[in-house]
């Protein structure tokens, strides 16, 4: 048995098609079910699959209740779960970013020996980016609508992801610098990638659909 | 609940039937230890941060809380790690001895989680062998390791070996430090590990290739007559000899395998078994440890963390 964990919401379509082109069958499809468990096949191999919100992936593949799972490579460099990143999907593209109102912008990035407040979600990577130029973060940490804060004076700043800058644009903020270039990745338990063969073939099969997929 | 009666985070108990699993657990593994003539060593809570610091290990050094001694010691270092106390012990305390085998169990304390449960305390039992020629002791310490594996109570034990000389080998030219290396293979990350390669200045896939390495890819490095083609050969005999030795453990070679703790200079291993989510046994050489505490002969060990012994048990009964 094959446990996977796939994450719900906008990478849902996208990561049952690489899986279902590296062969992958499910008894029903979990677009539009309110299921959180569907039950599949692999070549033969039986397979769970449980569909989850896109943070708790990594949870659940760090501790083993699944062997398998599709993360943003945003989350996996916030939290550094101890797990394998083969493959890199080339799904669910966009741009971890540092923006700012118009203003702010105009002045450049902080100088070194400066402090800055930042409102993101990602505040290991916020923290990690700004110490590198010699900034020092002062970190409020918000879970949704971050482009917000510095309209209301929370933080001058924020990092957050970006897919085409619509939502910044909307909200005033102009992009400074990209701290990561975002896509999804494949992760597997170390464990269970030790332990059982059919995951490693379920793993080079993946590969295999991307490279198909890419060429 | 009231603060008093509040546990400490990241801390375990054992009550009943938990804590005699535990005690039966340690005592096998004291009686195989004891019956390959490894001999107990009680080492001190607290150790001299310099000898984390000898260990150039940047990630021990992360986990190993340092405080001020009350009592006017100067700054004391709680152990986060057995090895490189008994790699002191050997280099302070037995100085004319030439080969010692000495074996541990007890609790060790961490600044951060070891453990995804958020565990920071682990109950650390291992063995260490001191001298003797490098390949005898390997086998001796791999050996050790597979029978360990086969006395827990669960399915399909696996050990995997791995060289980290095949690394040191691969970057050795490049202009990345090894401890970045090491982070992006523990990651098993092809995308990152080919970033790494451009900023190294190494050839394109030079390392990427270590992460599909199999037993074609370390067959052909064996042919060569350089530090790779040594580390593979090493390697392969190795497994081949851990293979025959215990049939009832299942012994794969993993050339991308990279410890926890970057103190290990040759063959390292890992410990699994068939359904528990993480490692169940953790080991290598660390020659180089020893060179650095200024008593320079071959030492390679093994340890495992009861705590998560008790828990793959569990899992494997459920």
């Amino acid at each position: 048995m094959l446990r996977l964990a796939i994450p719900k919401g906008r990478l849902l379509a996208p990561s049952l098609q690489v899986l279902a082109q590296a062969g992958l069958v499910l008894a029903e499809d979990p677009q539009g079910s309110r299921k959180l468990s569907f039950a599949g096949t692999w070549h033969e191999v039986p397979v769970q699959a449980f569909v989850i919100r896109a943070q708790d992936v990594p949870v659940f593949v760090e501790r083993g209740a699944a062997d398998l799972g599709i993360a943003g490579r945003d989350l996996l460099a916030e939290g550094r779960p101890r797990v394998f990143e083969p493959v890199d999907l080339g799904i669910g593209r966009c741009r971890l970013v540092v923006a700012a109102p118009e203003k702010i912008a105009q002045r450049g990035l902080p100088a070194p020996g400066a402090r800055v407040r930042v409102a993101t979600k990602y505040t290991n990577l916020a923290r990690a980016w700004f110490a590198a130029r010699g900034v020092e973060a002062e970190v409020v940490k918000l879970y949704g609508s971050v482009e917000l804060a510095p309209a209301v004076g929370l933080a001058e700043r924020i990092v957050d992801l970006v897919e085409t800058g619509g939502t910044l644009r909307a909200n005033g903020l102009i992009e400074e610098a990209t701290i990561l270039e975002v896509s999804s990745r494949l992760i597997v338990n170390p464990a269970a990638w030790r332990t059982k063969e059919a995951l490693v073939r379920l793993v080079f099969a993946v590969q295999r659909a991307c490279k198909e997929e890419h060429a | 609940m009231i603060r008093e009666l509040a546990p400490v985070p990241g801390m375990p108990e054992a009550f009943g039937e938990d804590a005699l699993r535990l005690r039966w657990m340690e005592g096998r593994l004291r009686t195989l230890f004891a019956a390959r003539d490894f001999v107990e060593f009680i080492p001190a809570l607290l150790q001299r941060p310099e000898l984390v610091n000898a260990a150039r290990a940047p990630r021990l050094a992360h986990h190993t809380i340092v405080f001020s001694d009350p009592e006017g010691g100067g700054p004391v270092a709680i152990r986060a790690d057995f090895t490189p106390l008994a790699a002191r012990f050997v280099a302070a305390r037995l100085p004319n001895t030439q080969e010692a085998r000495v074996f541990y169990s007890g609790p060790t304390l961490a600044a951060h989680p070891v453990a995804p449960d958020g565990r920071r305390e682990q109950w650390q039992v291992g063995a260490e062998r001191f001298g003797g020629a490098r390949a005898k002791a390997d086998r001796e310490i791999l050996e050790l390791a597979a029978h360990a594996l086969a006395i827990g109570e669960w399915n399909e034990p696996v050990l995997v070996l791995g060289h980290l000389g095949l690394l040191r080998a691969l970057v050795a030219q490049g202009r990345v430090p090894f401890a970045r290396w090491a982070e992006v293979l523990q990651r098993r990350s092809p995308a990152d590990a080919a970033e790494l390669e451009r900023e190294a200045g190494l050839p394109r896939g030079s390392v990427v290739a270590l992460l599909a390495a199999d037993e074609a890819w370390l067959a052909k490095a064996a042919a060569r007559e350089d530090a790779l083609g040594e580390a593979a050969r090493e390697l392969l005999a190795r497994a081949e000899e851990v293979a025959r030795a215990v049939p009832k453990v299942q012994v794969r070679v993993d050339p991308a395998l990279v410890p926890r703790f970057l103190y290990h200079d040759g063959i390292v291993f890992e410990g699994f078994a068939r359904g528990f989510g993480r490692a169940l046994l953790h080991g290598g050489r660390y020659d180089a440890l020893m060179q650095a505490l200024g008593r320079p002969m071959p030492a390679v060990g093994l340890s495992l963390d009861l705590w998560d012994w008790l828990a793959a048990s569990a899992e494997a009964a459920s």
